[in-house]
């Protein structure tokens, strides 16, 4: 079987390429992440709490900051290779399409939600969180933005055609997220008041496996409807 | 009719009947007002074309 | 049978069923709305524990049977547009999504007004179905947004159905969230093995409202349907002699 054509180099060289073009691109990486410190950096400000009330809506504020500043990045998912023609040789591909757009949700993962993950242990100092709080609240985001890469990469397949998208598009994934917001959140807060997280990981990893098990199709076909 | 204001929480269940028959005047007069519109955007439109 | 709902996929014939279903749909619906009005308020006797204010009941929980129908209604014929490509699926979907929202919007105030005195608070973030009623009515504003502002009416129609499809997992969240979670709602008492689990002076009016608020719904999706199907078809010719000959006669 010829090897260019193996799903494996499909998936890796679709990652491969996001990342280099974001390599290009920094300031699109590193904006959103900046919009994240600076406004859970803000809040405390905004807000005259005393430690132990700080600490404890941290974990939800985190949360709700990271979803918002994540979905900024989401309408560009597609949106930059349906205007360099990229997307008409994905659809043409003879990958299976659910496969690419798959891939382009992981990459979208790798260079959107990991340095979110990968800081918020530094925010959540602003909000006088222990270490190991954050060290859970890391863990769940980091389950939590995948979930929301793919549920966000079928918000972002429909909306693609319409115009001033990425509003529509976080008006159309945020109620979707709702759940895990309440559940990420949920999991520090259990772990902060002492009992186990554990059930709060099954969630968060139930839905983000639902998400996954329909999430590359249902834009795979988005994108086909999309581009006829 | 008056006795029945003797009723406890008497407002809230009369708020809530009157709110339910609200929202079907509102959806009859949408749904009325939407099946006119369209009537009449599509007559115009067949007589547009009909007088080529 | 199957020859009655072949034919009720074709626009005209739809068109012409439908104009004459739609006055013995919205007549009988409003008998029943009234007979369970007047028997709900003044005739069913006052509950054990609630009192008088369990009266709301009797627009609650229509509203929001309806509008749990409405989302699964719609998420069949997204289904049916999708997959059989039936032209007119595609016009009841965008028909039952304005319905939906106003039943949507009617539950959730009735739930409100119902819990302020029976539960001491107008809102609890903490109980299942409010919160999962409330994200269908955003499913529903979402649905609406999408198909707005797509320009191509059938690339609108197959991706607002995708998302329709996408949500529709919240339905049986909906049902099911009083026996999966632990909640302020008590668990179903209507649909159970060994039949209804209330008065049968307090079902009454509560079947009475359900059945008469379902057939007026349903009058009123086919008026929106008729209208759609009109424009859709505009082109076609059945539309041209129905309407000259609403104009002649």
């Amino acid at each position: 079987m010829n090897k260019y054509l193996s799903i494996w180099v499909g998936f890796t060289s679709t990652v491969k390429r996001d990342c280099l073009i974001s390599k290009k691109n920094l300031s699109q990486f590193l904006n959103p992440l900046l919009l994240f410190i600076l406004v859970s950096a803000s809040l405390p400000f905004a807000v005259n709490l005393n430690e132990s009330d700080l600490s404890a809506i941290g974990p939800g504020i985190i949360w709700i900051i990271a979803i918002l500043s994540f979905l900024l990045t989401l309408s560009n998912l597609y949106m930059h290779d349906q205007d360099d023609g990229c997307l008409d040789y994905m659809l043409l591909s003879p990958q299976p399409l659910p496969i690419l757009t798959f891939a382009k949700t992981f990459a979208h993962w790798i260079l959107s939600g990991l340095p979110i993950v990968l800081i918020c242990p530094l925010v959540a100092i602003f909000y006088q969180m222990e270490f190991d709080v954050s060290l859970i609240l890391a863990l769940t985001l980091s389950i939590g933005t995948f979930a929301l890469s793919l549920v966000g990469s079928i918000g972002a397949s429909l909306t693609l055609s319409t115009k001033n998208n990425s509003i529509l598009l976080s008006l159309l994934v945020l109620p979707v997220t709702i759940p895990i917001l309440i559940f990420g959140a949920k999991t520090v807060v259990l772990y902060q008041n002492g009992h186990t997280s554990l059930s709060g990981f099954y969630f968060i990893g139930a839905y983000c496996m639902f998400a996954l098990s329909f999430s590359p199709f249902v834009s795979a076909a988005a994108l086909r409807i999309g581009s006829e | 009719m008056l006795e029945f204001f003797s009723m406890g929480y008497a407002s809230f269940v009369y708020s809530s009947f009157f709110i339910f028959f609200m929202v079907l005047l509102i959806c009859t007069k949408q749904s009325v007002a939407l099946n006119k519109k369209y009537h009449r955007k599509v007559k115009m439109l067949i007589d547009q074309t009909d007088i080529k | 049978m199957m020859k009655f709902i072949h034919k009720l996929a074709s626009p005209p014939h739809f068109y012409s069923i439908s104009s004459v279903l739609i006055p013995w749909l919205a007549i009988t619906g409003l008998i029943l709305i009234l007979f369970g009005v007047v028997n709900g308020l003044f005739i069913a006797p006052p509950d054990y524990q609630q009192g008088d204010a369990y009266r709301i009941i009797y627009v609650h929980v229509p509203a929001a049977y309806i509008s749990m129908m409405t989302y699964t209604l719609m998420a069949v014929s997204s289904v049916i547009a999708l997959i059989w490509r039936i032209k007119l699926a595609n016009a009841i979907t965008v028909s039952a999504a304005p319905l939906g929202a106003w039943f949507t919007f009617l539950a959730l105030i009735t739930g409100s007004i119902w819990g302020k005195p029976m539960w001491g608070t107008w809102w609890e973030w903490g109980d299942p179905r409010l919160t999962s009623e409330l994200l269908m009515l955003f499913l529903y504003f979402g649905y609406m947004a999408l198909r707005a502002s797509i320009s191509d009416e059938k690339k609108a129609d197959q991706l607002s159905s995708i998302l329709i499809l996408v949500g529709a997992i919240n339905v049986p969240v909906i049902h099911y969230s009083v026996e999966w979670w632990s909640s302020l709602h008590q668990t179903s008492t209507l649909l159970k093995i060994d039949g209804p689990s209330i008065a049968t002076s307090m079902l009454i009016p509560l079947l009475s409202m359900i059945f008469g608020t379902t057939l007026y719904f349903l009058s009123l999706l086919l008026i929106r349907t008729k209208s759609e199907v009109i424009m859709r078809q505009k082109s076609s010719r059945w539309v041209k002699e129905l309407l000259k000959g609403a104009q002649n006669a």
